[in-house]
């Protein structure tokens, strides 16, 4: 048994010893003329293609979720002050609805 | 047309050259390349990819080696490129199908029949190819040249910019390699 694989083994081995060379497809030439300008006039389909790719679509979504997250945080800190800013004019000035609204009561 | 005056020819523009070019070292490019990568398709597509590269480049050529010698190595260069690719595709293909939805179409069970062997010996061939997809890339290019191309040790040597030396070493160990993979496959299948 062990003689047999021995012997396929060189036979597999030497099973390339007398390959001819495969030949090309044809029109090499004027497939690769075609393919010359599809490349030369895609700029655009590069542009998208590259946009399209998972890595870029994966980053520039992630660069709007944290753009956006920058925005609402911004805001809600903003409002925040605000909203205190305003609590204390009111507090001053005695100014709330509830007050407005005793006094027009107390009037015949 | 002698060398010099071709690639004079070709720096100069000329279109006549250039499909002299193609139609003397096609086969050449094709063959190398599909030894390499093992796929008509491919093959054909870095066939064109190789003549493309010498169109856009035969301006910095600059005839200090031969055409066949410069052509082999752009074919060598771009069959690594396409195996890189093929094991990159076939690291992060459960990725890819998320993204995209294609499926991974990086096929390593498939058989591959090179269309030069003859017909008796297709089947220990397409066993000699697929151990020859185990072998380190250098190996592989070597053992390539040797085989399909009959390229002597020392035009190998050229090519692959290594020593004679290195290059017999290569060969060397490439057969052993070979030897010692189809040896545990029929010791497997059919022992």
């Amino acid at each position: 048994m062990n003689k047999n694989i021995n012997n396929w083994v060189d036979e597999a081995l030497n099973s390339l010893d007398d390959v001819k060379r495969a030949t090309a497809k044809p029109y090499v030439l004027t497939r690769m003329n075609a393919k010359m300008q599809n490349s030369n006039s895609s700029i655009w389909d590069n542009v998208l293609q590259f946009i399209s790719k998972p890595m870029v679509a994966l980053v520039c979504m992630l660069i709007i979720i944290a753009f956006n997250v920058l925005v609402v945080s911004r805001n809600y800190n903003t409002s925040n002050t605000i909203n205190e800013e305003q609590a204390l004019t009111i507090d001053e000035y005695n100014a709330n609805i509830t007050a407005l609204n005793y006094t027009e009561n107390i009037e015949p | 047309m002698n060398q010099p005056d071709l690639i004079i020819a070709l720096q100069q523009g000329d279109n006549e050259a250039f499909k002299k070019l193609i139609d003397e070292w096609q086969d050449m490019v094709y063959n190398t390349a599909l030894g390499i990568i093992q796929n008509e398709d491919d093959a054909d597509e870095i066939t064109q990819e190789v003549f493309i590269q010498v169109f856009q480049s035969i301006r910095s050529f600059k005839g200090d080696a031969k055409i066949s010698t410069w052509l082999y190595r752009i074919t060598i260069s771009k069959a690594l490129d396409y195996l890189k690719k093929q094991q990159r595709k076939k690291r992060f293909g459960f990725v890819d199908y998320f993204w995209s939805g294609n499926k991974n179409d990086v096929d390593e069970g498939k058989e591959f029949h090179h269309p030069g062997v003859v017909m008796e010996n297709k089947e220990m061939a397409s066993q000699l190819f697929k151990a020859m997809k185990q072998l380190p890339n250098n190996q592989r290019i070597a053992f390539t040249l040797h085989k399909l191309e009959a390229q002597k040790y020392g035009d190998i040597a050229v090519i692959m910019n290594i020593s004679l030396q290195a290059t017999e070493s290569l060969i060397a160990r490439a057969k052993t390699n070979l030897k010692k993979i189809v040896q545990e496959y029929y010791t497997k299948n059919i022992a």
